[in-house]
């Protein structure tokens, strides 16, 4: 039997979104777990006020703020090749996707400096609570950060394309809303961790 | 013409909501499994009593646990199936798939074995064998991450690089296999933690991948039996 056989279903459907509906689905997902990370994060540090006060002290909030102003940056050239690309595009559209790309991977050297930091001054993620927390929910995000890399390699490579395809636009978008995600989860992460007092 | 392949594919699909329904009486009602009877932080003389005081409870759970599991292999196959007639004569996605399914379904068979043993005659065992039959059980299903992670992520590969503008399933059953993909990840982490979120019995280490799972589960087959609503079943004469 060949394909051709199949009866194609019929779409549904939909309003305008940027990128797709499903993209949407995966991005409330996601943050619906990171605020359940954040509610159990919340309840701890109200039995332990002492101790994640104190532990917060240990953190460089300087790495912090830089890894904020790198995924804040990622996501302007992010946002503003997919607004390139919409208006029709010329050659430098790339060079967006890929300034963006650089800066998530200064994210993630910037993250391996501070790490290494921390484990030199003997902290780790048995330290304490708070530590635990932040090893664990920093880990966490900085899988969507090599994610959101994979993305952004892939969507360099859409841009470069002499002629763009039906979806590119479409893909574009979806791919720019799961970066723009990763930076948002950060300034809550960036937040909780290191400046609430 | 032949309705032989729309019922396979309908009793394929059907096997999951049986899996849940199952796992639901024998894992949670029942089995005491989840929501968990034990803790990972409990002392040997606490936790052995408590299996020894359920014993029965956890044996008769146990064994419709392992009823449940079961119904996977054939629910997996079924999705194979289905994105194996996208594939044409190169159907990777769709093998890889089923090693997924194969090796998942033995994991989860062996989650119900260590639960079983636990409850076999744990008066009799050392204190420390029973706490290492309850390890066991939620390790199989948590630390094994990766091959359920992987399993959706071929799913969601097969759906979100199909550019025939008609996929398998939706392109929201693509996002939704990652995302369910991302939960089973924390399943990884309770090696490091006895107490807390993290640990066995924690929302994060334990809670949130199963349920995740079983909702991935009811999402993928409606999406089955959708399109074999729609007609997508073999009706042709059979090659040779």
């Amino acid at each position: 039997m060949s394909p051709k056989d199949l009866t194609p279903i019929p779409k549904a459907p939909g309003r305008h979104l940027p990128g797709e509906a499903g993209i949407w689905i995966l991005v409330f997902g996601d943050m619906v777990m990171f605020s359940i990370f954040f509610t159990v994060f919340a309840l701890a540090q109200s039995q332990e006020m002492q101790v994640f006060t104190q532990a917060r002290t240990l953190l460089n909030p300087w790495f912090g703020l830089a890894n904020t102003i790198l995924l804040v940056s990622a996501s302007w050239f992010v946002a503003t090749g997919v607004k390139k690309f919409r208006a029709g595009g010329s050659g430098n559209v790339q060079l967006y996707f890929l300034l963006g790309l650089l800066c998530g991977v200064g994210f993630v050297i910037n993250k391996v400096f501070e790490w290494g930091e921390k484990f030199r001054a003997g902290i780790t993620p048995a330290t304490n609570d708070f530590f635990m927390y932040y090893f664990i929910f920093t880990g966490i995000h900085l899988v969507h950060v090599f994610l959101g890399l994979g993305v952004l390699t892939y969507m360099r490579g859409v841009s470069r394309r002499a002629t763009p395809g039906p979806n590119d636009l479409r893909n574009l978008e979806s791919g720019a809303t799961f970066w723009h995600l990763v930076d948002l989860l950060w300034i809550v992460l960036f937040a909780i961790l290191y400046l609430a007092r | 013409m032949s309705n032989m392949n729309r019922n396979a594919q309908l009793i394929t699909a059907w096997c999951g909501p049986i899996f849940t329904g199952l796992f639901a009486i024998g894992g949670a009602i029942i089995g005491r499994f989840i929501p968990t009877l034990l803790h990972p932080s409990d002392p040997a003389s606490v936790f052995v009593a408590n299996v020894v005081s359920h014993d029965m409870q956890i044996r008769l759970g146990a064994f419709i646990m392992m009823l449940s599991v079961c119904f996977m292999a054939p629910w997996g196959a079924g999705i194979a199936a289905q994105t194996r007639q996208k594939e044409g004569n190169f159907p990777a996605l769709s093998y890889a798939q089923l090693a997924c399914v194969g090796c998942g379904t033995a994991i989860a068979m062996m989650m119900a074995f260590f639960w079983a043993v636990m409850a076999y005659r744990p008066a009799e065992y050392l204190p420390s064998v029973v706490q290492f039959a309850a390890d066991l059980a939620y390790f199989m299903p948590l630390f094994s991450w990766p091959i359920f992670s992987g399993w959706c992520f071929l799913i969601a590969v097969a759906v979100l690089t199909d550019d025939t503008g008609n996929p398998v399933y939706p392109r929201w059953v693509g996002y939704v296999n990652i995302w369910a993909g991302l939960l089973y990840i924390p399943g990884g982490i309770i090696l490091f933690f006895k107490t807390g979120p993290f640990a066995w019995d924690g929302i994060l280490g334990l809670y949130i991948p199963f349920i995740a799972f079983f909702l991935w589960i009811l999402v993928m087959t409606w999406a089955m039996i959708r399109n074999i609503n729609a007609g997508q079943f073999y009706t042709g004469t059979p090659a040779r």
